[in-house]
């Protein structure tokens, strides 16, 4: 560590000596707050591979692991040890958001201790349920949880208070269901609850549609909705959405990229430029399709007002879920 | 003699984890189980094994004597001391140092161990931080 | 025969020269990882895997190379169990119990060679199930709920205090503080803190790791300190001990038994090698019974026993990560997270739509068990000069390799104390007769039942009767009741004969 920051201390000093023209990262780094292999690992790739791919980087850019609490390690390394390094891209996901609405990054850390800065792409809810199960749409699914409410198990892979969770509670809430009667039972990932619902120790699982591409054909699972605002492209244009079937139910999850709070400005319209021109190339948005991710375009300014906007959202779910006071 | 000793600690800890868990702040509860009832059945086995182990104590055959525990705390020093050094000085010299030091108490001649433990911070260094690529402290020597 | 020809085409994939050239590469750099206290499998591959993508090698090299250090390191992880009591990952605990014992009666060349030829025996025997039954077992693990995890759970407990160490009361003792360590940290249910002193290092939960080489390794460093000052070293003496044919044919029965039962335990999402290799100790000190009083104390079959299931495990929790995407290890979750990085998704598709990729891993771990096999017996006699090191060689080395393998984990201090302070905690543990791996089989395995009660309990709405429902639950419930039973049965039924002298926990045996 003391290395890395030694040689961060000199090339910092390399780059103000540049700044005076406009800003270029000497050593381009891409945060990944999770350990290989993992779901920030797969977003920084989409940076490092695309950005390369579509021919916006100078030299290749690294990817760092920083594992702990859903970006909460991170988030604290970037506020206290490198607040104004414009060289490190971190990862994000609307699950760190999440936790950051619920003051699970540290009493004072919000959202204003980052800047927002570029859009991955995003994924939406999807809920399923087994391929046998009796319930052919959203519609009936939901009127048979209205009349025992107790009946029906949710597993998910999180546990109270995550991502998954909210998309049941959300669920729950616009099918007029108190959230708080529903049995939720919490896995470890995506994964162990795909494995429960096929085995029938669960019988509704709001996962994601991504998660799910490539095995839709195999027809293990049934996709009664997904909690889009409009119908998906691709394999998924046979789904409704939730809405279409007269549940309010949306969950967006989105994967982005911010910067260390006292970035400079032009620091993040460089960052937020690369972004926009991203977006413009073909072979960047192939790379975002090919981890599982439609495309979000959304970068600067824009971006960090909407992040702000959904923290305070999820913040509003959070309390009348009574997760936070 | 020492069974007993170590049950009663393990009663005391029980009781303590059973009081933790208990006054633990659940702000919300969707499950009917919540992450109290765990520790507290663990609790109360350790409480039920612990008195068992004091009703019926082991018979006891370590008898340190003055020599063996000069050496144990001799150790025991060593390492928190390495452990203390390890990453404000950095690993090259808390390795030598320590090392040194340990080889000595294994009955080595005080240079021979010294330099054993110089070749072996030196090399180790290298292998480990270059080829394994661990995340090993520079400390001082290097870079600051 | 539809499968034998897709085995073949895996072959054809896993023996181009590329891809051959990285299996052996991979095992080599396993071994090496593995051999190094601390540092395993997981390290091998999530060193490796940035650098197998930067190589740009295609999508099943890089995951051959991946697979091979993966088997390396589980292979390499027995080293340093086997010579010098510090157990190299979860699935390696079992086999200090008799593996040390054995070199430190000079026996460590044979040690090492049986340990490889019952891995090599319950990797290809795991191998072979998996290749004729993948889809079936794939179906078995989905019927695994949350109430048949407790109860495999409790089975391997009970298994445990009635079968390691010195009393079983000290084993449920060791078990208890083990499960408690397990709750320290954040509660994934509710998110609350438990346990965490208001330590943030704690808020992770206690590092597996940390507590491993504590306990052991650094107790060991205390211990051999206490031999030292005492001066009582036996200088052990370094034979050409080599497993023989005679050793092979005791064992084949035990490798056979422990190879299916790694491997169904495998099988399973979220239990590894760890409980696998438990199961398998406790049920051959069981069929051994009343004969069964060198078990702790250089047994073969207590050797080859968990050493088969350890391997046959590793090979098991492949089948639901191929087949159903599911991760059964961590580091398999590693794998998976591999796979999605070259845009392969497993699951039930896998086989049909990328079959080079799927048969040709599987072909690949065949020849990576092969290649294991040839490259390690010659170099045991290499790993057994460890022993003639002098202490004062190898003691520093030792303390070396275990505070930068705990240190690299999260590069922070405070984890090199927390360590310090459980090795004086285990080396009185032993001093007592504790065993230790009981403390870190709970430690492992504590998470894993905490979360499947809670799960049970939710999908029953709090009704406690879940735990007795289903044909597997109550198989489980009735195992787990026998292995309570039989023994005080045993021994009223042997009470005319004499009885059965149990005799130190393994661990403590130094004194």
């Amino acid at each position: 560590m003391k290395l890395n920051i030694a040689a961060l201390m000199l090339t910092g000093g390399l780059t103000l000596a540049m700044n005076a023209m406009a800003f270029e990262p000497s050593k381009p780094e891409c945060i990944a707050p999770a350990k290989p292999g993992g779901g920030f690992d797969l977003t920084c790739r989409i940076v490092s591979n695309g950005f390369a791919e579509a021919g916006l980087l100078k030299t290749p850019m690294a990817v760092t692991f920083m594992p702990g609490g859903v970006g909460a390690v991170a988030y604290n390394h970037i506020n206290g040890v490198r607040p104004d390094d414009g060289n490190a891209l971190v990862a994000f996901s609307s699950g760190s958001l999440l936790n950051l609405a619920q003051g699970k990054f540290g009493k004072d850390l919000d959202e204003s201790n980052a800047r927002w800065v570029g859009a991955a792409g995003v994924d939406y809810g999807a809920i399923m349920v087994k391929a046998d199960a009796p319930w052919n749409t959203l519609a009936e699914l939901v009127a048979d949880i209205k009349k025992d409410p107790t009946k029906f198990v949710v597993g998910a892979g999180g546990g109270v208070g995550s991502q998954d969770w909210m998309k049941a509670a959300i669920l729950m809430k616009s099918s007029a269901v108190d959230p708080k009667s529903m049995r939720y039972v919490a896995y470890e990932g995506g994964g162990e609850a795909l494995a429960a619902l096929m085995g029938g120790h669960i019988q509704v699982y709001p996962g994601d549609a991504g998660e799910m591409q490539g095995q839709l054909e195999a027809g293990k699972v049934r996709v009664l909705a997904v909690m889009s605002p409009e119908r998906l492209e691709g394999e998924f244009a046979n789904i409704p959405t939730a809405l279409e079937q007269g549940i309010d139910a949306q969950w967006t999850i989105l994967r982005g990229f911010y910067l260390g709070p006292k970035v400079s400005d032009e620091a993040y319209q460089y960052w937020a430029d690369q972004f926009s021109k991203a977006y413009e190339s073909e072979a960047f948005m192939a790379t975002v399709a090919d981890k599982g991710l439609m495309p979000f375009k959304m970068q600067g300014a824009e971006l960090d007002s909407y992040v702000r906007e959904r923290v305070g959202y999820m913040r509003n779910l959070a309390r009348e879920a009574g997760l936070i006071q | 003699m020492y069974d007993r000793i170590l049950a009663g600690a393990l009663l005391l800890l029980s009781g303590l984890v059973a009081w933790a868990a208990l006054s633990l702040d659940v702000p919300f509860q969707y499950e009917p189980l919540g992450p109290k009832a765990f520790p507290v059945i663990l609790a109360a086995l350790l409480a039920i094994a612990a008195c068992w182990l004091m009703y019926r104590p082991g018979k006891n055959d370590w008898h340190p004597n003055a020599a063996v525990l000069a050496k144990l705390a001799a150790g025991l020093c060593l390492m928190v001391t390495y452990a203390v050094l390890f990453e404000p000085v950095g690993f090259i010299i808390a390795t030598f140092v320590v090392g040194s030091l340990f080889s000595w108490l294994f009955g080595e001649t005080p240079l021979r161990a010294g330099s054993y433990a110089l070749v072996m911070s030196l090399s180790s260094y290298f292998l480990l931080k270059e080829l394994l690529q661990l995340n090993v402290p520079a400390g001082v020597l290097i870079g600051g | 025969m539809e499968t034998l020809n897709f085995l073949a085409t895996g072959f054809s994939v896993a023996l181009a020269p590329l891809n051959l050239m990285l299996v052996l590469v991979g095992c080599f750099v396993g071994t090496l990882i593995g051999s190094l206290p601390g540092i395993g499998p997981i390290n091998g591959v999530a060193i490796l895997l940035p650098l197998a993508y930067a190589m740009g090698f295609p999508p099943e090299s890089a995951l051959i190379l991946l697979a091979g250090v993966y088997y390396g390191a589980e292979y390499g992880g027995r080293i340093s169990s086997i010579l010098l009591n510090v157990p190299g990952d979860a699935g390696a605990i079992m086999t200090t119990l008799d593996g040390y014992p054995m070199s430190k009666r000079g026996e460590g060349g044979r040690a090492l060679a049986l340990s490889a030829v019952s891995s090599f025996a319950g990797s290809m025997g795991a191998l072979l199930m998996m290749v004729v039954s993948a889809p079936l077992l794939s179906q078995f693990a989905i019927q695994f709920g949350p109430t048949e995890y407790v109860w495999l759970m409790v089975f391997a407990f009970t298994c445990l205090a009635t079968m390691v160490g010195s009393r079983p009361v000290k084993t449920m003792v060791g078990v208890m503080i083990g499960l408690l360590l397990a709750t320290v940290g954040v509660d994934s249910g509710t998110g609350v803190l438990r346990f965490t002193l208001g330590i943030p290092n704690f808020f992770d939960g206690v590092d597996f790791l940390v507590v491993v080489i504590g306990l052991f390794a650094i107790s060991e460093v205390l211990a051999l300190l206490e031999q030292w000052a005492r001066n009582d070293f036996v200088i052990t003496p370094v034979g050409k001990s080599f497993v023989s044919v005679a050793d092979l044919l005791a064992v084949k029965w035990v490798v056979l038994r422990s190879t299916v039962i790694g491997f169904l335990i495998g099988v399973l999402p979220g239990t590894g090698a760890s409980i696998a290799s438990a199961v398998a100790y406790g049920t051959e000190k069981r069929i051994a019974e009343g004969d069964d009083e060198q078990f702790g104390k250089g047994d073969i079959r207590g050797l080859a026993a968990p050493e088969a299931a350890n391997n046959a495990s590793a090979a098991g929790s492949m089948v639901p990560m191929l087949t159903l995407g599911i991760p059964g290890s961590g580091t398999t979750a590693i794998l998976l997270g591999a796979l999605m990085m070259f845009n392969i998704t497993p699951g039930p598709l896998l086989f049909e739509q990328q079959p080079e990729i799927a048969w040709g891993l599987i072909a690949s771990m065949f020849i990576g068990n092969i290649a294991l096999l040839v490259m390690n017996l010659p170099m045991i006699g290499l790993f057994v000069r460890l022993l003639s090191i002098r202490q004062a060689y190898l003691v520093p080395v030792i303390v070396m390799l275990t505070f930068v393998g705990i240190y690299s984990i999260h590069g922070d201090s405070f984890d090199l104390f927390f360590m310090v302070v459980l090795g004086v905690f285990g080396f009185l543990l032993r001093k007592l007769h504790f065993s230790l791996a009981p403390v870190i089989l709970g430690l492992v395995l504590g998470e894993v039942l905490e979360e499947n009660l809670r799960r049970a309990l939710s999908i029953s709405g709090g009704d406690w009767g879940i735990l007795f429902n289903g044909p597997m639950a109550y198989t489980l419930a009735g195992a787990t009741a026998a292995a309570l039973l039989v023994p005080s049965l045993w021994r009223w039924y042997k009470k005319s004969g004499p009885r059965t002298v149990v005799t130190g926990a393994p661990l403590a045996e130094d004194d």
